[in-house]
């Protein structure tokens, strides 16, 4: 096993610590080994659920390289398999569809039911004969990926071994209870994708804090002045910002979104802005929420999936595309700090920087639990060795 | 099999014509007098009519099941 750079300084207090080192930005060994240590172990945003909505609709992602096909079954449960057929893993889905009956393998026609079951295995046992003693369909079905929706995200552990999602997120299910009613996803306005020339932990480090809202978002500033702002941390699981001065987005005549049916009066000027680790950023307002996942395509470069939100189906087409751009807007405007944070993890010699231990408190926490987690699995690898 | 009708299976699959699939091979398997030829294009319908999810499914499954060539 390769020697990379020590991480106990990055799990130091924060006066004292430094951030990841630059191998972690720019080394695609520690890319691969982040995506077990960081992101298969844990609960990943693949997608949201909106993508497939109806029974049958099938949608096939390729996540880190591993090739996945999100199904909504006939009853209506959304459902993450490899994408593979069991046979000679021939890819089974190639492009978003709907499926009819059954999921039939291109290559040899190996049939498989939407909730992943091996169904029929024509003539395995020679023409026409579609059975054989040593293929037993109990046992070869569609490997499944654990997978749960909250917040319309798709979330996958692919590893198979973190505790359930609602257990896990307990607690953050529980700060944002008064969202847990139906999200309304706006439709083709209201999603957009940005790429960026960046590693993924970067788009979240710059996400969870506010220290930068002055500078990068002046726009902002105007009405949700940085002192307006809250640092938020559960070390180990998400980190983020609130603001105290959210104020409604207004139509031309004065018309407003809905508010979310029984939003509490906490949020009247309160919205909240979390990155739940690894890779899905999440905003929340009285009148919508956002989901960003990240999707990490390599060691430098990511792309942002953005989806918007409301109380209700049918709200106004205008004030939504006011919305998106408004949103829009903001997040281009980050993407220069990103991207220059990427460049800059090429200096040679580079100690992951310092933090503000009163402003970047946040970032320190994805800092810290990136860096334990990484060392748990290094210490698991070479135990394993 | 006919040529018309090999023609007609051959036309059908290169327009994924699944749902004329089903028909053809059905038809196909009843011009031989070769069981294993027959189960052979039952097959083939069966595994159409799953596809797409065909009303024909449950009775293509069950003669496949009766000859012992599906479970």
């Amino acid at each position: 096993m390769a020697t990379y750079a020590n991480l106990e300084n990055v799990l130091n207090d924060i006066e004292q610590s430094t951030g990841l080192p630059n191998a972690h930005y720019t080394d695609s060994t520690l890319f691969e080994e982040e995506k077990h240590a960081l992101i298969f172990s844990e609960w990943a945003g693949l997608a949201v659920a909106s993508e497939i909505p109806e029974p049958g609709d099938a949608k096939p992602y390729e996540f880190l390289g591993m090739p996945i096909l999100m199904v909504r079954d006939d009853d209506g449960a959304v459902r993450v398999f490899q994408n593979i057929c069991r046979h000679r893993g021939m890819i089974l889905v190639s492009e978003p569809r709907r499926i009819e009956g059954a999921i039939r393998c291109p290559y040899h026609s190996w049939c498989y039911s939407k909730k992943g079951k091996l169904v029929s295995t024509p003539h395995v046992g020679g023409p026409g004969r579609n059975v054989h003693k040593s293929i037993d369909r109990g046992t070869l079905g569609l490997v499944e990926i654990r997978s749960h929706v909250w917040m319309d995200v798709v979330w996958i552990n692919v590893s198979g071994d973190a505790p359930a999602f609602a257990d896990k997120h307990s607690d953050l299910i529980d700060r944002w209870a008064d969202f847990n009613v139906p999200l309304h996803h706006g439709g083709n306005d209201s999603r957009f994708e940005l790429g960026l020339d960046t590693n993924w932990k970067l788009a979240i480090e710059n996400y969870c804090e506010s220290y930068h809202l002055p500078w990068i978002h002046p726009g902002l500033n105007s009405y949700s002045r940085l002192e307006d702002h809250y640092n938020i941390e559960l070390p180990g699981l998400y980190s983020g910002q609130g603001s105290k001065a959210y104020r409604q987005l207004k139509g031309g005549d004065g018309e407003k979104f809905a508010d979310f049916h029984g939003v509490g009066e906490k949020w009247r000027e309160q919205a909240e802005y979390i990155a739940v680790y690894p890779n899905v950023m999440l905003g929340v307002h009285r009148d919508h929420t956002f989901t960003i996942i990240l999707e990490p395509v390599s060691i430098s470069k990511t792309i942002e999936h953005v989806h918007i939100y409301y109380s209700e189906a049918n709200t106004q087409e205008k004030l939504r595309r006011k919305n998106t751009a408004q949103w829009k807007e903001i997040f281009i405007e980050d993407i220069f700090v990103v991207e220059g944070m990427q460049r800059g993890r090429s200096a040679d010699g580079f100690d992951g920087g310092r933090f503000s231990p009163i402003m970047d408190t946040p970032t320190h926490c994805f800092h810290q639990w990136a860096a334990s987690s990484i060392q748990s699995h290094r210490s698991l690898m070479n135990a394993a060795e | 099999m006919s040529e018309e009708l090999n023609s007609k299976i051959l036309a059908a699959h290169c327009e994924k014509d699944i749902h004329s699939l089903i028909r053809l091979y059905v038809e196909a398997s009843k011009t031989t007098g070769n069981h294993d030829e027959e189960c052979f294009f039952l097959t083939n319908a069966y595994i159409c009519a799953l596809e797409t999810g065909s009303s024909e499914t449950k009775f293509l499954h069950d003669q496949l099941k009766k000859y012992g060539r599906e479970i």
